[in-house]
């Protein structure tokens, strides 16, 4: 069972890494331009001279898949941080302050929470003009309210715990608490959110612009490939939503498993050499 | 000469991946009729594997070898199925150290009696109760039918052991295995069950094999000893024989550390006049919500006295007293409403004051190894020049442990062994008071004896005055200099240890009975003093 899940691990590896290395060798190792119209080679379907077809507009869907894929991992990426990084922070300080502070900032919180986040992606998104610095920070905005909550009870719980009393009477201060003590006790949770985070900011990304309200419809990405692919799929043409498609599924799944596998790794050392606790 | 309810001959229990590795070997001794015999050895000697083959029911992975165990004449290893199942359930009755362990979480304390009875006897449902009932107020539980109707966590440690007394003695068996069943409780609690189980064997005539580490409670209730270690018999002698004239150099060890645990400490001549620390009208409530109304419960109230420097102070109460309450405020870790504790020591608070929790364990960070966690505080408080590696093996030495257990996790240290660690993250600091709250509590007779003479070392060589926070009177009386009772919050006497024996306040009195006899000799007398006492207070 160990060996297998250790031969699965490396396999998911490979593909991301391989993933990245052609998305961003993408110029050395496609012939055409992922912009470029051809007229005269519309919906054409796989073949020796386009492998993965072309679409509506004459354009290599290879091209297009693999310049595609450097926006929407770039969007995972950034808007995860961002989701990490306001939300880790405002889960520390509402659940290390407590009290009236942490009463109110949760009631932000809820407030936020109970709007849907679709709406409020679509929301900002009519504020602001649409380009991939917009859709980084809408993504973030609207994803880091669990990751708060999560650390916060965290936090909470932790704050409780004989050792870090025992910190307290050694002469530990607060700051010194939170960094030796309380943030290396929650590194496991924030990885592993930060990890299904990528996930989920990639597939915010292709909603928003599947909805074509994310990045402008001519810059490929998998989610406006998708939703360019819509209007072709009934007459026939199956590779232009197929590849894009297939991309998505496979790297949010090796994503979110490889996430999985870091968490038991964070474990903590008893349970890791996988003796008793 | 009496006929022996339980033989045990050239007993050896082996490792069955690995023969050589023997658990028990060649372990021989007797159970008379009607007679109490207690094995005595420190964690790790096998008494526990005895215990459970006895009933034959080794973990897996563990065989006997070789050998014969004889039930009133029948060999216990070749009954059949059908005859084990009577012989452990109607013949033998055992209780075990973990109460919370031995019930079924999911159903009442009726439901395991009635599973019980349903098993071995046809009586109906209204008679189990019935016949419950009995058992359980024979075991003086008060409110026996509640205790009927309620769930395992609804009751106290001491009165789960009481219900697990009751269903050991349930069906009236010849044997009562006992494995440590006192160890985790309350003093007072401790000599009930104690009373409780010899009251059983001298008014039904059983024989009781019992488990334990603390030779005070072989002083008080076995008639014959089994001395054990590492897995072997290394002698076998009457109670009073045992006492008076040890043979093997480990049973004189073993009482060695028995008479340094009962020892009582004399007076302290206090020099200077000013205290480190002082205590003035403490109080703190604390408060339940339930519905609309602030339900307040006083955990301390209006507690004052002094700590003198180089001097060890006992606090001593039962479970719920309000110690650990008491222990709290004095490092700051939680505010008080009334009163002041005001810091009289040369360094810094934080510095001066440090502490050693009753679960080592829990007060580690689990991502730690020792040499972290014991140079915790050398991070916090840095001072030029100072070699951190050096320091940290100069304490760990002070405290008796090897440097090679620096890059060890501490889950992988024995009960003593953390507890040591613990006392070493306190000491390097070099404080002026160390509060110590129940540090014998997960530990064996000996590893208590030890740890009672390194505090005294630490004491008397660094001049640290001592807060020792503990239900365990005797304990108390061995190291601390002056001993404070506390009962519901308040300080109810302050005496030194050597006074304290003749108290006169009922509390203490009534803690002081519940302590262990010193030697079996002085069982009898005690016990008809005792008899005496409860006469009186029925009688008012």
């Amino acid at each position: 069972m160990r060996g297998k899940r250790k031969w699965f691990v490396n396999v998911l590896l490979c593909y991301l890494l391989i993933l990245l290395l052609v998305t961003f060798l993408a110029p050395v190792l496609t012939p055409y331009d992922p912009l470029s119209i051809g007229l005269a080679k519309t919906l054409q379907p796989p073949s020796a001279a386009h492998l993965f077809g072309t679409d509506e507009l004459g354009r290599d869907v290879l091209t297009r898949l693999l310049y595609g894929g450097r926006i929407s991992l770039t969007v995972g990426a950034a808007a995860m941080m961002m989701a990490i990084v306001i939300g880790a922070g405002f889960g520390v300080i509402s659940g290390f302050l407590g009290g009236v502070v942490d009463r109110i900032m949760m009631r932000i919180l809820d407030a936020l929470l109970s709007i849907p986040s679709i709406l409020l992606m679509i929301g900002i998104q009519v504020l602001i003009p649409a380009s991939l610095l917009s859709v980084v920070v809408i993504i973030g905005m609207t994803s880091w309210m669990p990751i708060a909550r999560l650390i916060r009870t965290e936090i909470l719980s932790l704050k409780g715990e004989t050792f870090i009393q025992a910190s307290v009477v050694v002469g530990a201060s607060s700051s010194q608490l939170l960094t030796r003590h309380l943030l290396p006790q929650c590194l496991p949770t924030i990885i592993v959110m930060s990890i299904s985070g990528v996930s989920h900011a990639i597939l915010s990304e292709a909603t928003l612009s599947f909805l074509g309200i994310g990045i402008p419809p001519h810059e490929p990405s998998w989610g406006n490939m998708l939703m360019g692919a819509q209007s072709y799929l009934l007459s026939g043409a199956w590779w232009i939503a197929l590849f894009p498609g297939l991309l998505i599924t496979c790297t949010v799944l090796a994503v979110t498993y490889l996430g999985d596998v870091l968490q038991d790794r964070f474990a903590l050392p008893q349970l890791k050499k996988g003796g008793r606790s | 000469m009496k006929e022996h309810v339980l033989t045990v001959e050239n007993l050896s229990v082996c490792l069955q991946s690995n023969k050589e590795q023997q658990l028990l070997d060649n372990v021989a001794f007797v159970v008379p009729a009607g007679e109490i015999v207690a094995i005595i050895g420190e964690s790790g000697s096998g008494k526990s594997i005895t215990a459970k083959a006895m009933l034959n029911l080794l973990p897996k992975g563990i065989a006997i070898s070789s050998g014969k165990i004889e039930f009133l004449h029948e060999n216990v290893l070749t009954m059949s199925k059908k005859q084990q199942q009577v012989y452990r359930g109607t013949q033998v009755g055992f209780v075990f150290q973990d109460t919370y362990a031995t019930f079924d979480a999911m159903r009442t304390i009726g439901q395991h009696f009635r599973e019980l009875f349903s098993t071995h006897t046809n009586l109906s449902k209204q008679e189990v109760k019935e016949r419950a009932i009995q058992l359980l107020q024979d075991m003086q539980l008060q409110n026996a039918e509640n205790v009927y109707e309620s769930y395992p966590f609804e009751l106290s440690g001491g009165m789960r052991q009481r219900v697990q007394l009751a269903l050991a003695l349930a069906l009236d068996p010849v044997l009562l295995i006992a494995d440590e069943p006192t160890t985790a409780l309350d003093l007072r609690i401790q000599a009930d069950v104690l009373h409780l189980i010899k009251d059983w064997s001298t008014r039904t005539g059983g024989s009781v094999l019992f488990i334990t580490h603390d030779l005070g409670v072989v002083a008080e209730m076995a008639d014959y000893v089994v001395v054990m270690q590492n897995g072997t018999v290394i002698e076998t002698a009457t109670v009073m024989n045992l006492f008076d004239h040890p043979v093997h150099e480990h049973t004189k060890q073993l009482l060695h550390h028995h008479r340094e645990l009962t020892n009582i400490r004399e007076q302290l001549q206090i020099v200077e006049s000013r205290p480190l620390l002082t205590v003035e009208h403490v109080g703190k409530a604390y408060f339940k919500k339930k519905w609309f109304r602030k339900h307040s419960v006083q955990a301390v109230s209006d507690v004052s006295f002094p700590i003198h420097k180089g001097e060890i102070v006992g606090l001593i109460g039962e479970s719920g007293s309000g110690k650990s309450t008491l222990s709290r405020l004095l490092l700051q870790l939680e505010s008080y409403e009334k009163g002041k504790i005001i810091w009289h020591g040369s360094s810094p608070f934080r510095k001066g004051v440090q502490w050693v929790h009753q679960d080592p364990l829990a007060s580690f960070d689990p991502r730690w190894d020792v040499e972290k966690i014991v140079g915790e505080g050398l991070d916090y408080w840095k001072e030029n020049g100072e070699n951190k590696k050096e320091k940290i093996k100069e304490v760990l030495q002070k405290v008796g442990l090897h440097e090679h257990i620096l890059s060890v996790y501490p889950y992988e240290l024995s009960g003593g062994m953390k507890q040591r660690v613990a006392i070493a993250r306190a000491l390097l600091l070099k404080p002026e008071l160390l509060i110590l709250d129940e540090p014998f509590a997960s530990l064996d007779m000996s590893s208590q004896a030890r740890m009672l003479s390194l505090l005294q070392e630490i004491n008397k060589r660094e001049k640290t005055a001592i807060l020792f926070i503990s239900h365990d009177i005797r304990a108390a009386m061995a190291l601390c200099h002056r001993i404070l009772v506390m009962e519901k919050g308040r300080i109810v006497e302050e005496a030194h240890a050597n006074e304290l024996v003749s108290s006169i306040n009922v509390y203490t009195k009534s803690l002081l009975s519940s302590m262990l006899t010193l030697h079996p000799s002085d069982r009898l007398k005690e016990k008809s003093t005792m008899e005496e006492n409860e006469y009186a207070i029925q009688k008012n």
